[in-house]
This record gives structure tokens, sequence and C-alpha cells, in this order.
């Protein structure tokens, strides 16, 4: 057995990321301040989004979206969570329940600082139950604790054979409810959607995923020019700022210095470092980013996650309502992250085959259910039809609980050993 | 008489569809022998052992079935679909969306969804569905339904146990209903000459998720405590509303689904805390179990809240989360034992 690369236990002392990423500590500040001034405003209207649904639907209203998942992770990062998350559990939140929507609790309750992840009283809340039970339920229980109205979005799911004519239905039933979105803006918050300014917010939006597409097509280069470190910030203007300029801008920046880079043969890791490829599924250990950075002690490098990608798929251009509305409905019906099986092994499949990806890390997310049904014969799949090696790890996005230090690391070794039979078992084949 | 499958979280599955197609709707409820190691292949063991029960069922005994239908409840449905269409070996696996809501934009949908999945039968069975025979599926799930309301009734004033209520509900889903008609009315007769309530139990309201074995109610038989009324799918959630007659039979249907006692797994949710409330208002309820099954995240979001209410109106609670075994644990025993005794302490 070929031990000479698992030797290398301790954190990389200095992770490159791109410099343009760095900006993001600007970017961000920007945003908290704005929900911080919106506070104070009385006029100003601020409501409570998921991931599941297109921020853009809030933009066009003037309305200001706060994201609690996003305000979660920042606390994961900060490594305040398990004490919102504890926080929870106290008030009858069993453990078993997503670690997001604990997170929340704790620090909605707990008035801590937005730095932290604290996060401000909306107006309103709305979400769907697009990619799982727990958007729901979770702003159904904050709605009701904050006593503020909430919009819930009835999202069909696209399963394994669901037929094109289902399709269209499916379709239409999100786009009435879009429409009767539009009336509880009206009814409930007294507010009216302006045309023009959706329009230009979607135009904005598609301006931002695009540049998101090219930057996220040249992670395909050996050495990728883009690493973990920097897409888990970068993805803050889709998550947030779709149709709002200051991303875009943000995105060129990052654009044009991953294209200095390709053009100088540069990556995030030197190319002769860069060893091994890896897809990575799920949400990060937002507690334990360095267990990212451990990988690339070993030269293996996250090149592509679906969960990143998802946030801005590529979009057509639309120039009036009714077919906004419709482009707006196929992202809240489909997207990476809440792909059938089917789709979901031929996406994997096609993203290993043009990334070059030499290994696959699934995060077996205990706080996620929906997205860990299928894993099994995802792995399967990879590893019977590609030969690819497949880390399934147990683990959760933010409650650090479910860490186990130094089970994790001699995983990560194993893994590193399979990687390199498997690799040079390609190469020579 | 053929048998047609389904699954569903908590009474989603539009059964009459399939009666009035002349074949029997059984739901999936797991095996008694409480099996999920083939499921467990599939599906992770942190994820709700009653839907990992019932696709293990759905390995073993498919082939005795025309086919299979998943109505949309809870996450388990929807994601677990892809995992039967793979593993379970069926002619006929087909996906029904149940909204989450009930308005009028709901019911036009799942008027569509109807529609569509009678087409599906047709197609693939070659048969026709007919209006009529759909009113007549409609009446003889009333029939079942108002002697079920009946039954349930009795339970407040006579000895009848907590086994046996879960063992006729389970019987009425599983079998063909001309065959259940005639057995509940024998019910009727025999629960009509029970004893009265027995004086040493404790009427209680039983919530949360749904169980699907006897084993549970059981251990509350043996430490007194009498489940009275339920909100449950194998319970009342089943038979508490009859399907309207008013209009044609498909949008009677979807009216009716969107009806019924709300779940956790449906919005809003205040719904099913006012059932319970009202419940336990109008029946002189002791206490209230709320308990959920390990992993069912929709119940467990709720309880707080439920808890809450349940303070106000000073009905006393427990809350249980239990695992998918024969062996019942001690721990639950034990705090079932000290909220009996909290329940006889002089109020
Ligand atoms: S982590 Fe999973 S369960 Fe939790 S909110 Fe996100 S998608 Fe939903
Ligand atoms: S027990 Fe809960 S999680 Fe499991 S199928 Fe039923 S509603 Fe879904």
């Amino acid at each position: 057995m070929n031990t000479t690369n698992t030797s290398t236990p301790s954190t990389r002392k200095i992770v490159r990321m791109l410099k343009s990423s760095k900006k993001i500590s600007k970017l961000i500040p920007w945003y908290m301040l704005k929900a911080k001034i919106n506070e104070y405003i009385p006029w100003k209207k601020s409501a409570w989004i998921t991931s599941s649904l297109p921020v853009e639907l809030l933009w066009g209203f003037d309305i200001f979206p706060l994201h609690p998942e996003n305000n979660a992770c920042v606390s994961g990062a900060r490594k305040v969570s398990l004490d919102l998350i504890e926080y929870a559990e106290s008030l009858g939140f069993c453990r078993d329940v997503c670690s997001y929507m604990k997170t929340n609790v704790g620090a909605y309750d707990k008035k801590i600082s937005i730095k932290m992840g604290g996060i401000a009283k909306p107006d309103f809340v709305v979400t769907a139950g697009t990619i799982c039970d727990t958007h729901v339920k979770w702003f159904q229980t904050q709605a009701r604790r904050m006593n503020v109205p909430i919009y819930v979005f009835d999202v069909p799911h696209i399963v394994n054979h669901t037929s094109e004519s289902t399709k269209k239905r499916y379709k239409d039933y999100v786009i009435s409810q879009i429409y009767d979105f539009f009336d509880f803006m009206e009814d409930t918050i007294g507010k009216k959607m302006n045309e023009k300014k959706m329009l230009k917010t979607w135009e904005n939006s598609r301006s931002l995923s695009d540049l998101w597409q090219k930057i996220y097509e040249y992670r395909k280069k050996i050495p990728t020019p883009v690493g973990y470190a920097d897409t888990l910030g970068d993805i803050f203007p889709l998550v947030l700022l779709p149709g709002i300029k200051k991303g875009i801008k943000y995105f060129e920046d990052l654009l044009k210095e991953v294209e200095d880079y390709v053009a100088l043969g540069k990556g995030i890791l030197p190319k002769e470092e860069e060893k091994y490829r890896l897809m990575f599924e799920g949400i990060p250990m937002w507690y334990r980013i360095k267990f990212f950075h451990q990988l690339m002690n070993y030269g293996a490098i996250v090149t592509y996650e679906p969960y990143t990608f998802s946030f801005g798929p590529s979009r057509p251009y639309v120039d009036n309502l009714e077919d906004g509305l419709k482009v707006m409905a196929d992202r809240m019906m489909y997207q990476p992250y809440i792909y059938n099986l089917s789709d979901r092994i031929a996406y994997f499949k096609d993203i290993i085959e043009n990334y070059q990806i030499d290994g696959v890390l699934l995060h077996e997310n205990m706080s996620c259910r929906p997205s860990c049904t299928g894993m099994y014969d995802l792995k399967q799949k990879i590893q019977q039809d590609l030969g690819i090696p497949v880390l399934l790890f147990t683990c959760d996005m933010n409650d650090p609980r479910a860490y186990a230090e130094e089970q994790m690391q001699t995983r990560i070794e194993s893994f590193i050993e399979v990687l390199e039979q498997s690799k040079s078992k390609r190469l020579n084949s | 008489m053929k048998t047609f499958a389904y699954f569903d979280s908590t009474h989603e599955f539009p059964e009459e569809i399939i009666i009035a197609a002349q074949m029997n709707p059984y739901k999936i409820l797991g095996k008694a022998d409480f099996s999920t190691e083939l499921a467990d292949q599939y599906i992770p063991q942190f994820i709700c052992a009653n839907a990992r029960s019932f696709l293990n069922q759905a390995i073993e005994e498919s082939s005795n079935w025309e086919g299979i239908a998943i109505a949309h409840g809870c996450d388990a449905t929807n994601r677990q679909f892809d995992i039967w269409d793979q593993h379970v070996k069926t002619q006929f696996l087909y996906y029904i969306h149940n909204p989450l809501k009930t308005d009028e934009i709901a019911q036009h949908f799942f008027i569509g969804e109807i529609k569509a999945m009678i087409l599906a039968l047709e197609s693939h069975f070659n048969i026709k569905i007919t209006l009529d025979q759909l009113e007549k599926a409609i009446q003889v799930s009333n029939q079942i339904k108002i002697l079920l309301q009946n039954l349930s009734k009795l339970r407040i004033t006579k000895d009848i146990s907590n086994s046996e209520y879960f063992d006729v509900l389970k019987f009425t889903m599983q079998n063909p209903k001309k065959k259940v008609l005639p057995y509940l009315k024998s019910i009727s007769i025999d629960w009509l000459a029970r004893n009265p309530f027995p004086i040493n139990k404790h009427p209680i309201f039983l919530t949360g998720s749904d169980i699907t074995h006897s084993l549970w109610f059981e251990l509350l038989e043996k430490v007194n405590l009498r489940v009275v009324r339920d909100d449950l799918s194998i319970g009342e959630r089943y038979f508490a509303t009859l399907i309207p007659t008013d209009k044609d039979p498909i949008s009677n249907i979807a009216k009716y689904y969107l009806n019924i006692p709300r779940s956790s797994t449906k919005h809003p949710t205040n719904p099913r805390i006012k059932y319970i409330l009202k419940a336990c208002k109008k029946e002189k309820i002791h206490g209230v179990i709320s308990q959920i099954i390990k992993f069912c995240e929709t119940f467990a979001y709720d309880t707080p809240f439920l808890k809450s209410q349940l303070e106000v109106i000073q009905v006393p609670v427990i809350h249980l989360e239990r695992e998918y075994t024969e062996n019942i644990d001690q721990q639950i025993s034990t705090r079932l034992e000290a909220f009996v005794e909290l329940l006889e302490q002089p109020q």
C-alpha cells in the first residue's frame, strides 16, 4: 500500500484564494449595513426568504431580502452555532431537526449581531417546499413566533419519469401562485410589483448568472484557478444580490482575475501539486472549513460543488413579465440541488467527465435528510460505472457535535490512498 | 380482486380512484416483523423508519400488487420515489402531488392531478374509470367513514382497547371495501354490547407521526392510558370528514383530501392544533400523548408549539420520541408511568 501521500496531517498554513474573492469582505458589510439601516426606516420593508426561491421576487417589489440560511452559515463559520442550536433544543426543538433552523431560532431570540449571523425581524416571510419540508416548517414556526405574515409556495416535485405534460401542469400551478403572491403583497404588505424594476432585476440576474457560469467553466482547467475557499464566499451575490449591480461588478473582477490566472497557467495549487480533483456534494461543515484546507495538503482540491453551482444556473433573456415568470417557475421547480435520482446520476457523470474529477465526496448531512436520500445509489453508480472513488461521510453542516475529528482524519487519509491507487490505475489503463 | 398499493405519509392518496377502478386500495404500512433491512441498503438510517419499512415491504411483496402509487406528503415521499423506481419491481409506479395548501389554486391543481392519474390508470390497465364509478366509490368510502365515526365514538363510552381500534383501522385500509363494510357492521354490534369505559383507564388524545404497529397501542394500554381521540392517519384523519357529494366526483374528492384534519406536513399548521384543542375541551381528555417516530421532522417542528398551547388550556401533555422496534425502550415505559402518576394526582 502506498502511504507516501498520506503523511501530511497538519493544516495548510496559507490557503491561496483569488484576490478578488477577498473583496467579498466589502460587499457583505455593504449588505449588512443596508440591512441595519432598513430596520430603522419604517417604510422600508424586508422579508425572510429561503434558498428555494428566487430572491428577485423580492427585489422586484423593492423588498429587502434577509436570508436566514445565509445568516445561519455565518454563525457556523464564526463558530457560534452550537450555542444557538443548544438554546433552540432547550425550547423543545429536538436534536434531529435541521441545524440551520435551530441556529436561526437561537440567533433571532438571542439577538446576536449580524456579523455573527444575527437577523432582524422581517415584515413577512416567504418560503417554498421545493427543497425540503424544513423550509416550510421553519418559516411557519418563526412567522408564528414573530407574529408576521407568511406566504408559502407549494412546488410539486419532478421525480423520475415525470412527463412533459405533468411538468407543464406543475409549472402552471407555480405561476398561478406567483400571481397569488403578488396579491398577497398588495393586500398584506401594501406593495405593488414594479414591472419595469422586475424586468431590470431579471436582466441583472441573468448577467450575474452568466458570469458565474463562465467562472465555473474555468474550473475545468488544470490546475483549477478557483477553489472551494473562493466559491463558498463568492456565492453571496447569487444568494442575496441577484438583480443588484454591485454583485455584477464583483463577478466581473473575479472573472478577469480567473482569466489572467488561466493565461499564466496558475492555479489555487501549483500544477505539480494538484494531484486529485474532487467534487463535493452537499453543504459544507461551516464550523470546520479547515477540512477542505486539510485536503489540499494532500494535493486534493475541490473543483466542483453542485451546491454553489446551483445558485447561478444559466437563464434566458426575457423582455416581458409573462416569460419572466415562466423562467422563475422553472427555477423554483428544478435546480441541481433537487434533481431526481436519474438526473442527479447523469449530472454527476457529466461533471466527473468534464471537470476531470478523480474522486467524489458525498456529505451525508444529518440535518438535510432530503439531500441525503439517494446518495447510496449515487455512490454505487459513480463507483461502478465510472470507477471513480467516492467517500461518503456522515456529518452536519452547522452542528459541530456531529464532527468526529479523529475519525474524519483517518477517513481522509484512507480516501487519499484510494484516490492514489485509482488514479494510477486509470492512468496506466 | 386485484390489489393496488400506495405509500402516503398522512392520508394523501385519493383511494376512491382505485375503488372506482375495481381494485383494492392497499395502504402500505410495513410488515409485522418491523423489518427495514432491505431498505437500509438504499436509505440512510437517520431517515424515519416508517418510510424505510414501507420500502422494505414493497421490495418483498410488490409482485402481489398490480401497481403502486406514492402520494406526496413529506420529503420521504418525493425523495424516495426514485429509490422505489430503482429497486421495487412493479409494472406501474405513479407519483401524485397532494398540495400543501387548501386554497382554490391548490384545489384546481389537485383536480388536474387526479384527472391525470385516472388517465394513467386507464391507459396502463386498459380500463375506463367513469364518473358514475367514481360516484359509487365515494358512496362506499363515505359509508365506511360513517361506520368508523360511530365506532370511534364508542371509544369514549365503552371498553374498547387501543389495539382493537387500531386493528379495525388497519383492516379497513388494507382490505377490499366490499369485505370492509360487513366487517365494520359486525364490529359495531360487538362494540355496542361492550362494558362501559373502565374507571381505571385515563382517556387520552394521541397525536404525532403515524403509528403503524399495534404494539405501541398495547404499551399505552398497559399503563392504563386509553386513546379515545386522535388525529392520526390510521385514525381519525381517515374518517373525521365525509367526501362531499354536491359537485362532480373529481372536484368532491379533491375538496375532501384538502379539508381533512390537517397534519404537520401541511400549511398552515394551526388547524391541526385547533383540532386537538377542540377535542380536548369537548371530551374531557385527561392528557395528550404527543409522539414522533425518530427523524420525523415535520411533526417534530410543531412539538414546542403544541405543548405550549396545551399548557394554556391546562391539559397535561407528554412528548415522546420512539424508535421503530418491537422492543420498547424501558425509558419510554418509565416516562409513561410517570405521566400516569401525574394524571392521577388530585387536580
Ligand atoms: S440544510 Fe437541508 S433541510 Fe436544512 S434548510 Fe437547508 S435544504 Fe432544508
Ligand atoms: S413518519 Fe414522518 S417522516 Fe416518516 S413518512 Fe410519516 S410524515 Fe414522513
